[in-house]
């Protein structure tokens, strides 16, 4: 256990080289510290302990010597939101303590991502058959949680299926602390730390979690990434843009989906079309890239679709039987009661941003949520694995980045309808008592 | 009312929906931890090893006897009695999946012809159709280790 708290220690000193950030740093020391390993497997070059130490060295000398960055503990929580933050905080400590002795038990928790991070150990990349070879199917999946947990089996020698979930445990501390410091910078602390506690506590947040399958590390991924974006389009700070990058390249190397929810977040900042937004989408699709090479070279196709059949009218009319089930398999999911009122409280935080008339994060978030339900939906349409069993193993799952995203995105969203009515109703004030002349507050409303 | 004050209120909704979500859940998701650590603490180090079979119900002592015939890189075809397992999944898709999982380090193979050795359950090894040097059986049942003769 103590090579693998090392290793976690070097993901956050990494992390505190990029990102000024302290809240931060941990988890985008995970994703930048996966990102790197997963494209190394492809080219067999495993990285351990030692490794991931003179990186954080010399990282750290770098920083130290020439770029300097002082860190960031972040503003003062308040009472409220900080006993909000430490109730979820809490729940996470409990989290880590059952994770800590808990076996691997669900079906794709073993069958495929415990069976790819023992793999990657055991061979130090992709080389053998384990990633190419029909038996091994489901071959599409990208490679960055195994490689994460492989770099953890390295640094504590052995294969570990217990101890695999410690990982998942304290990537979930490191997601609510970088949730909450992404929020604190914009929202008051009441908001940050309710919304950071609602996703913790969802009963299918940990439970999900538990079960070592990649969905709720993706979401935790597209949460963040999504949040990155948002705070972009209000405040234009190319930093968050970049962290946003980050965040949703990482996604697109966690599963599948992620490039679907990655790529909905990009089209959905649109709405504020600056020229950045198309270096960061250019920063996803060359983290993405050699996932998407490797895969092609290898002629690996995903057994339960493809995504070129969304593009031909014949194969969808085909099945287009598969449409209403699907549409109300995947509704049903997003209300399911695992995700208590997480959807709830994001179309309320919605509606008071609206109300507030801040078009311009309404409009993103409204956006990627409906292209990423719809992507969701496509994806259930075009499947050739029978629509009722495919809602059954995948649906209740798929919907986390959906839920657990938009939930991120809620607080923001009531955040700003809160502090633009505040400030139009101090400038109604002061016109009123000093002069009829009308305030601008587009300014300082950021829209 | 006002758009602003409406916009306000929603705030205050919103936060109050937040806040009850996760009241609803904390207390749930806090004894579902506590039973989860009651339930594995105790395990052994071999338990933990075997539970992703045991927990599917899979014989997982013979998928030991198996990994006993097997060495790091070795390739091996898996061959078993179709018979219904569950939902979606017949057995003998089961056992070639799990043992993927548990027979690493060796390597399963899609064609017996490239295997160092057939892995059967249920079945004659030498219905795989390639010749075997040697046959071992597992005392347990009807589980047998086939090596390929080259």
């Amino acid at each position: 256990m103590i090579g693998l708290l090392a290793a976690n220690a070097c993901y956050l000193a990494i992390g505190a080289c990029i990102t000024r950030r302290v809240g931060l740093a941990y988890v985008v020391g995970v994703a930048v510290v996966g990102i790197a390993t997963a494209h190394l497997a492809l080219i067999h070059v495993p990285i351990g302990l030692l490794e991931l130490l003179v990186v954080a060295v010399a990282l750290g000398i770098y920083r130290w010597r020439r770029r300097w960055i002082r860190p960031e503990l972040g503003e003062h929580p308040g009472v409220v939101g900080g006993v909000l933050l430490v109730l979820a905080l809490g729940l996470l400590v409990k989290a880590t303590a059952a994770f800590a002795v808990r076996p691997l038990i669900e079906w794709d928790g073993w069958a495929i991502w415990a069976m790819k991070a023992r793999a990657l150990f055991d061979f130090g990349g992709v080389q053998h058959d384990v990633f190419t070879t029909a038996p091994y199917a489901p071959l599409q999946h990208p490679l960055l949680l195994p490689s994460l947990e492989a770099t953890g089996f390295r640094a504590i020698g052995s294969y570990d299926g217990t101890l695999i979930h410690l990982q998942l445990a304290l990537l979930a501390l490191g997601f609510a602390l970088g949730l909450w410091t992404l929020l604190r910078e914009r929202v008051g602390s009441p908001l940050a730390g309710v919304a950071v506690l609602a996703i913790v506590a969802a009963d299918s947040t940990l439970q999900q979690l538990a079960g070592n399958l990649a969905d709720i590390p993706l979401a935790m991924f597209v949460a963040l990434g999504l949040l990155c974006l948002g705070r972009w389009l209000l405040e234009a700070d190319r930093g968050l843009l970049a962290l946003g990058a980050v965040f949703l390249g990482a996604a697109t190397l966690t599963k599948p989906e992620g490039l679907l929810f990655a790529s909905a977040a990009l089209l959905a900042a649109a709405v504020a079309w600056r020229r950045d937004l198309l270096w960061g989408a250019l920063g996803v699709v060359a983290i993405y890239a050699p996932w998407r090479i490797f895969v092609a070279a290898h002629h690996l196709r995903n057994q339960e679709y493809s995504l070129g059949d969304a593009l031909d009218p014949s194969y969808l009319a085909d099945r287009s039987e598969r449409v209403r089930p699907a549409v109300s398999g995947v509704w049903h999911q997003v209300w399911a009661s695992g995700w208590s009122w997480l959807v709830p409280f994001a179309l309320v935080s919605l509606g008071a941003a609206l109300l507030a008339q801040r078009w311009r994060i309404s409009a993103f978030a409204a956006i990627w949520a409906v292209l990423s339900f719809g992507g969701i939906v496509l994806v259930f349409w075009i499947s050739v694995v029978p629509i009722q069993l495919t809602l059954l193993w995948a649906a209740y799952r798929t919907v986390a980045s959906l839920v657990i995203g938009a939930a991120a995105l809620a607080p923001l969203l009531a955040g700003e309808a809160w502090r633009t009515t505040r400030i139009r109703a101090r400038s109604d004030e002061r016109s009123t008592d000093a002069s009829p002349r009308p305030v601008s507050v587009a300014s300082s409303s950021g829209s | 009312m006002t758009t602003a004050a409406a916009a306000r209120a929603a705030v205050v909704v919103a936060f109050a929906v937040a806040l009850v979500s996760a009241a609803r859940d904390y207390r749930g998701t806090w004894d579902w931890l506590s039973g989860q650590r009651a339930q594995f603490v105790h395990l052994s180090a071999t338990e933990r090893v075997q539970e992703p079979g045991v927990a599917q119900l899979l014989p997982v002592d013979a998928f030991d006897f198996f990994r006993s015939h097997l060495r790091e890189g070795d390739r091996y075809f898996v061959a078993a009695e179709p018979k219904n397992f569950q939902t979606g999944v017949d057995a003998a898709q089961a056992t070639r999946i799990f043992s993927r999982y548990y027979l690493l380090p060796a390597i399963q193979v899609a064609d017996a012809a490239r295997a160092d050795f057939v892995v059967t359950v249920g079945l004659d090894p030498h219905t795989a159709g390639v010749p075997l040097a040697r046959v071992w059986k597992f005392g347990g049942g009807q589980y047998f280790v086939g090596a390929v003769r080259r």
